[in-house]
């Protein structure tokens, strides 16, 4: 048997076994898959319109515009380190908006107390 | 039939699977739950009205999009934290532990490596050891049953690119897994 053939039975039996690790979720997780399916199928009722589609968009660029001035104003006259801006793109930028990075610096001044706080 | 009834076997058919592949990519039930539910929310919204075969495609692009997403945010935001001075590490501490410099899409702090470890089969830790790229192409290929374009598609890369990816996952699970797999 040639290694290719090698390898395709190795998949084979990998997806056999992966087939069954997915069916033997537990149930507590099949039950809030079904309630993800139900909010997703929800969505079928209320699909956004024209200006739903847009406005949430302005509204995510705009969140993240105050969060860039947020972040990098005080630290206007500092070099970023060559690691934090190597392969940053607008396509980072816009995964920093998310909402739970908004949630994150929202909350920057009890994480900069806490990492000053000594120890217990 | 109507729409809702075809959407709804149509996700019914995919949850558990499309679970399991982000529970691998997050090691975390609720994560790997939200990463699921925006996907099938995303093909609710955007592609409803598009014929039921394309909806498997459509959903393994964004589900893979997602993750993808996830864990470039969550990359990004550890870099930032540690700019922004919320942890800083000295030369000493890294040169403690050189394993620790490897790469690990996965996470490297003791909670997930222990929960990593309660996933349990060989194959789940061997799949977690892989990049997530080499880990998305296998994944689509071998258990998904995507072809080499189908694939390229759903991660947003020439079909070049999922070849060599396929192929280093493959060989690096044989030699994770060893003799029993082979």
């Amino acid at each position: 048997m040639n290694e290719s053939s090698h390898d395709q039975r190795f998949a084979r039996r990998a997806a056999e076994q992966l087939s069954r690790n997915a069916d033997a979720v537990d149930d507590a997780t099949r039950v809030r898959l079904r309630a993800a399916r139900r909010r997703a199928l929800d969505a079928l009722d209320d699909r956004p319109g024209i200006a739903a589609r847009f406005g949430v968009p302005a509204v995510a660029a705009l969140a993240a515009a105050v969060l860039a001035t947020v972040l990098l104003v005080p630290r206007w006259n500092e070099e970023p380190p060559q690691e934090l801006v190597a392969g940053l793109g607008l396509e980072d930028l816009e995964l920093l908006g998310g909402a739970e990075d908004l949630e994150l610096y929202e909350h920057l001044e009890f994480y900069r107390w806490l990492e000053a706080s000594e120890p217990i | 039939m109507d729409r809702r009834e075809e959407l709804d076997g149509f996700l019914a058919g995919v949850e558990r699977r499309a679970f399991y592949t982000a529970r691998l990519a997050t090691l975390d039930a609720d994560d790997a739950l939200d990463l699921v539910q925006e996907a099938m929310t995303a093909l609710v919204q955007r592609y409803a009205e598009r014929p039921a075969a394309e909806w498997a495609p459509l959903f393994h692009r964004i589900l893979q999009n997602r993750i993808r997403d996830w864990s470039r945010r969550r990359a990004l935001r550890g870099r930032f934290r540690a700019w922004l001075g919320f942890r800083t590490e000295t030369a000493d501490e890294r040169s403690v532990d050189p394993i620790a410099e490897l790469p690990d899409e996965c996470g490297a702090d003791p909670a997930e490596l222990a929960e990593r470890a309660a996933l349990g089969s060989a194959l789940e830790s061997a799949l977690c050891t892989l990049p997530l790229r080499q880990r998305q192409a296998f994944l689509l290929r071998a258990w998904e049953g995507l072809d080499v374009a189908e694939t390229a598609r759903a991660m947003r890369c020439s079909q070049g690119s999922v070849k060599t990816h396929y192929s280093r996952a493959v060989r690096a699970l044989r030699a994770v897994l060893g003799d029993a797999w082979r």
